[in-house]
């Protein structure tokens, strides 16, 4: 492929036929170099290259690297290299196993019922014959609020003594008295009430993403259907999910690997606690660097929850991406 | 005109708007000759708030520029932590908590010439010794603080609930003084106001939130109140959370929720909840942070009859002071020992701004005054011998969030018995200091 306009500047540019053989070399040069694809191809990618070198591959490198060694962020001397000691601690920490558990059982949550109220959701909006922007719009409003804002204001919603939560669940005769749920105080409620917040911020995503893919679905599948006097169930369950499975196997890889690394909600909302009954392993993370300032341990926790994170996103794929039979949406 | 005309146009109008910025930008190279001072701060804290007011004068006084950097409390830390992994001079002069000396004082500067005599007559001890490693002095008080004793002055000075309280008990209704009386305070005054069979009003408090260290600072003092003479480890080194002090004071906590005697929230509770709920009327007494007092005698609950009341905790409380602290790293030593001393002469901006400061004789003088009203419960307070530090251990932040917090929340939640919970605790407090000392 060739770039007229820039041959054509390259052309006109400072560098004339009376120039000396030098200029003339390497302009040939540059001018084959133009016409090689992957020069191109390499060039343009260089800067976010270099961005994700800097950013992403170098932190991760020493986050691998800081994970062998004992080091105290408040005496950077003490820096020892360690082994596997601190991996070997961790599988043998017992709150390392319980935050593993609650991330575990709140991403599995969020995720599944994200999807379900996000697919309903998102089918009822596609149905609309009109007023299908404001629904959406209205719907999408948690999406447009910053986690940490929405936190502290569920905070207020879920305090037992002057939250409107309990207070609206005392005045329809659903608890005996308006501290009667101790939903932030409470080991058995301290986590669901977490995934709440998140299921409330975060299913508008879900519904977007599904909501593009229902809209382009081509609508004679649909039409055939119908015709046919196939029930709207059997439309949903053997056209609509099946064609989406594409869409469907991003948003829930996307949105796992977003629940896994909650942090900001369940970190106002509990602040893992009480007794971490809702420590996931973001802010365990957070906890061990930031608060107790031993890096080794933060790193080789996050290097586990990197590894593990990586894994189940792969299985999920692997399992919801479309088989070479399937159709693509 | 042509695309290439656009494209020097517009060019020719970012350059120009870059050099407005550029323009904008204070210029350093006039400043270098003059003076400057940067303090770090916590935004909005009574610190940022003195330092707002004596910045006219104290930069017309000694010609130094002032800037004051803020963060929220975490993030002071998390700064500081950063100035001792890599002392980049910053900042010169920082408000620190005093339970972050141990891990700063590495990269603070010696204080000792600012604490003259006079200075030290006007400080309660314990505000000295807080702050003193290997007998040098890092830090110059900013504020002293504890939790003191909050009633209800209308049921107290109620003759019928005077008379009502003498018949039941035997002695004279007052402000508590011991456990005993704190406990028959609370009894009396738990009521349903109603009738509706639901408790209205709490006879006292206590605080289960693990979010910050109120709850810790609560349960501690208790047991300095039992018998303690140091928390969590004694002056060897030996750790004695499983002591008998601390056994007590878990068995009053759990008297006081067996006895139905603190709102059944107490584990959502610290200082700020139990301001609420007192300003609600919910709480005839409580244990509140002293700083919290300006701001109840600006609320309703001080417009009834009588007003509110305070005495002293019952026998000592956790102090929690703050302090200026000046960075080894610092450029301008000279000016920021200035200022540290400056903000210490003007100890009133912090008393204006937070209701509490750290010279006696400030505090003396305000107590007087209508505002002040609770100075002599927190002098009181403060001078008492039960009153003393928190051990000045670096991991102290890892014992307080993963041991105590936690250790406290299993007592309170009747998920294990005291006998059984704390020996458990000292075991994991063990294991963090052992990892400690393991090290060079």
């Amino acid at each position: 492929m060739t770039y007229p306009i820039l041959m054509h500047h390259l052309h006109n540019g400072s560098v004339q036929s009376g120039q000396p053989r030098r200029d003339s070399h390497v302009r040939s040069r540059m001018r084959s170099m133009l016409q090689d694809r992957n020069f191109v191809a390499i060039a343009m990618s260089c800067p976010a290259l270099v961005y994700l070198a800097l950013f992403l591959l170098f932190p991760l490198i020493l986050v691998i690297y800081n994970s062998f060694y004992h080091y105290d962020l408040i005496d950077p001397g003490s820096r020892q290299f360690d082994g596997l000691d601190n991996y070997v601690r961790a599988i043998g920490s017992h709150r390392f196993w319980m935050a593993v558990g609650n991330s575990l059982l709140f991403t599995a949550v969020v995720v599944c019922v994200e999807f379900v109220l996000g697919f309903a959701v998102a089918l009822f909006i596609d149905r609309l014959k009109r007023g299908r922007e404001i629904v959406r719009t209205i719907l999408l409003l948690p999406l447009m609020i910053a986690p940490i804002i929405a936190a502290v204001a569920w905070r207020y919603i879920y305090s037992s003594e002057f939250g409107i939560l309990n207070w609206a669940l005392y005045q329809i005769g659903l608890i005996d008295s308006p501290s009667a749920l101790p939903w932030l105080s409470s080991p058995a409620f301290a986590l669901p009430a977490a995934m709440i917040v998140d299921i409330w911020l975060t299913t508008p995503f879900i519904v977007l993403i599904l909501l593009a893919g229902l809209q382009a679905l081509p609508k004679s599948l649909s039409d055939a259907a119908k015709i046919d006097g196939t029930s709207l169930v059997r439309e949903i369950f053997l056209i609509k999910l099946p064609l989406l499975r594409p869409v469907i196997a991003v948003a829930l890889v996307m949105r796992l690997i977003d629940a896994a690394r909650t942090f900001d909600a369940i970190w106002i909302l509990t602040g893992g606690g009480p007794r971490f009954s809702s420590e996931v392993l973001s802010t365990q993370i957070y906890r061990t660097l930031a608060r107790y300032a031993d890096v080794g341990f933060s790193s080789a926790i996050a290097v586990l929850f990197t590894v593990g994170l990586m894994i189940l996103a792969l299985c999920v794929y692997l399992i919801l991406r479309p088989s070479d039979a399937g159709g693509r949406a | 005109m042509g695309r290439r005309a656009y494209v020097k146009g517009a060019l020719a109008v970012l350059v120009g708007l870059m050099a407005f910025a550029i323009s904008q930008y204070p210029d350093r190279s006039a400043e270098a000759g003059e003076a400057k001072v940067t303090v770090l701060v916590e935004g909005g804290s009574p610190a940022f708030k003195a330092l707002q007011k004596v910045k006219p004068d104290f930069e017309k006084k000694y010609k130094v520029k002032l800037e004051i950097a803020t963060a929220p409390y975490m993030g002071v830390r998390d700064k500081l932590i950063s100035e001792v992994v890599s002392p980049t001079g910053a900042y010169d002069v920082a408000a620190i908590d005093v339970l972050w000396f141990p891990l700063v004082r590495n990269v603070l500067e010696p204080l000792d010439d600012l604490a003259t005599p006079e200075v030290r007559a006007d400080l309660f001890p314990h505000l000295l010794s807080g702050a003193t490693f290997d007998g040098r002095l890092y830090g110059m008080p900013l504020w002293d603080n504890a939790e003191i004793l909050v009633y209800r002055k209308d049921l107290f000075d109620d003759a019928a609930e005077q008379a009502a309280f003498r018949r039941r008990y035997g002695y004279a209704l007052r402000p508590p003084t011991n456990w005993q009386e704190l406990k028959d305070v609370a009894a009396f005054f738990t009521r349903d106001l109603d009738g509706d069979g639901k408790t209205d009003m709490f006879g006292t408090s206590l605080e289960g939130f693990g979010g910050h260290g109120d709850a810790v600072t609560n349960w501690l003092y208790l047991a300095a109140q039992a018998g303690a003479k140091s928390y969590v480890t004694d002056g060897r080194g030996e750790i004695v959370i499983d002591s008998q002090p601390y056994l007590k004071a878990s068995h009053f906590l759990i008297d006081l929720i067996d006895a139905k005697l603190v709102p059944p929230t107490y584990m959502e509770m610290a200082s700020p909840q139990n301001v609420e709920l007192f300003k609600a009327g919910k709480l005839a007494t409580t244990y509140v942070w002293a700083h919290f007092l300006p701001d109840l005698y600006r609320s309703a609950a001080a417009g009834r009859a009588g007003g509110i009341g305070v005495a002293p905790n019952v026998g000592g409380a956790v102090p929690g002071a703050w302090y200026n602290v000046v960075f080894r790293a610092s450029k301008s030593k000279s000016a920021a020992r200035a200022l540290v001393s400056y903000l210490f002469e003007h100890d009133d901006a912090v008393a204006d701004a937070f209701g509490v400061a750290a010279r006696r004789s400030v505090l003396e003088a305000r107590a007087t005054m209508p505002e002040g009203a609770h100075l002599p419960a927190l002098i009181r307070t403060l001078e008492d011998r039960g009153t003393f530090d928190r051990p000045a251990l670096r991991r102290w932040s890892e014992i307080e969030e993963s041991v105590l917090i936690p250790t406290l929340q299993t007592i309170l939640l009747r998920e294990k018995t005291p006998e059984e919970a704390l020996p458990q605790a000292r075991d994991e407090i063990a294991l963090i200091l052992n990892r400690q000392r393991a090290r060079p």
